[in-house]
């Protein structure tokens, strides 16, 4: 990929930028990873309090699967933007690690905000005792699903702009 | 002509398309020289091929067979990544359409081809607000693309090709869909101080864009 320092600092630029500016293109996706988040925090408290692992390992594919399309859906929208900035010079490894910035973030702010408010719904239902489960472990498990989602999408940007300029825009429309 | 007054040669190009189960041939044979500083209109109706044409210069496209040498540099065969090096120093380019990123401001569209050379924050402030003065858009610096009119996007396309200060700049179909006011502003910035010198290879299908190129070159639509 060749990520030298100049690389990596356009690739933040961009990555902030996007995740920043985006707003309109980002806020549903938001909604939707952080109510999925909620559900799964409420999910696996309720119907695992002991930790059961096999439940839980099925619902955690299901959500890491989730946040993978979401990922997808969101850098196919943005495939203009990719044809266009690789016409300006952006080379593919600064683009690709634009993108995973711009999806991690979206992921973690999701994935912390669901998971504070499926806390808050359990707490007002049930009390402060759902403290004493395994919530490092719900908490670990959310992060790697927003991190597999986002290397989901940034590996479509890898391979996608190997194709030429003049495809890609094509391909967007 | 002098090999070191040439500075884009394409020799027997030949560039085919998939189009509907059969090939549709654009170009089988194409030969072309500009010279350094040339202001060039390619001229011919809609569909005759002067996008390909244009992506094929800029390295956006492959040709199937055939040549194409920018600044004496052999580009068809180029590996990409002396491809992104060949278009950040020596290339601006303005598309016909969805140029812009809609939800960054002109300032920051401006910047990104700098921001993609690794150009430091106070240089590219200095070099963007240079180039947003020269094409009279300085005013329109912090609003959102979204907002702007057709020929005002196509300005800040114009300041964008030409703020990492390009020898080559490509234009395609620069004064399609304008009002003749705005056909006037943007001729006028064809003609202006920080195009001099600059070699123009301009697309168009009317006929006011011709008048202001020296030289013209008129590509025919193929029957299929």
């Amino acid at each position: 990929m060749g990520l030298e320092g100049r690389s990596f600092g356009t690739s933040l630029w961009l990555g902030l930028k996007w995740f920043k500016s985006s707003w309109s293109r980002v806020r549903l996706a938001f909604a939707i990873l952080s109510l999925l988040t909620a559900n799964f925090t409420i999910v696996s408290f309720t119907l695992f309090p002991g930790g059961e692992i096999l439940p839980i390992a099925s619902i955690i594919v299901i959500m890491a699967v989730a946040f993978a399309a979401i990922m997808l859906h969101l850098v196919k929208l943005s495939a203009q933007d990719l044809g266009l900035l690789k016409a300006l010079g952006a080379k593919r490894g600064t683009l690709t690690f634009a993108v995973l910035i711009e999806l991690t973030l979206l992921g973690l702010t999701s994935a912390f905000l669901g998971l504070a408010a499926g806390l808050l719904t359990l707490i007002l239902l049930e009390g402060l005792t759902v403290f004493r489960i395994f919530i490092l472990q719900i908490l670990y498990l959310e992060v790697a699903s927003a991190i597999a989602g986002s290397l989901t999408g940034a590996f479509f940007v890898w391979r996608y702009s190997r194709k030429t300029v003049a495809e890609i825009l094509a391909n967007a429309g | 002509m002098p090999v070191d007054r040439v500075i884009l040669r394409l020799e027997h190009v030949k560039k085919t398309y998939n189009g509907q189960g059969k090939p549709l041939k654009v170009f089988e044979d194409l030969n072309l020289e500009v010279r350094r500083g040339e202001f060039l209109a390619i001229f011919g109706p809609t569909g005759c091929g002067k996008t390909t044409l244009l992506n094929l210069i800029a390295g956006f496209d492959k040709p199937e067979a055939g040549k194409i040498y920018v600044d004496g540099q052999e580009i068809t065969r180029m590996p990409e990544s002396r491809l992104v090096e060949l278009r950040r120093k020596k290339l601006g380019v303005v598309f016909q359409t969805n140029n812009l990123i809609p939800s960054m401001t002109v300032f920051e569209n401006v910047e990104l081809p700098l921001v993609l050379s690794g150009v430091g924050r106070s240089e590219r402030k200095k070099k963007v607000e240079e180039v947003l003065k020269a094409f009279w858009i300085s005013n329109y610096a912090e609003r959102k693309v979204a907002t702007l009119s057709v020929g005002e996007c196509r300005m800040v396309s114009l300041a964008r090709a030409m703020v990492t200060d390009p020898e080559i700049v490509l234009l395609d179909e620069p004064t399609d869909f304008l009002d003749a006011l705005t056909v006037d502003l943007m001729l006028a910035s064809l003609k202006g101080k920080l195009m001099q010198g600059k070699t123009i290879i301009a697309t168009t299908h009317r006929g006011r864009l011709t008048k202001v190129a020296e030289r013209v070159i008129r590509l025919k639509k193929r029957l299929p």
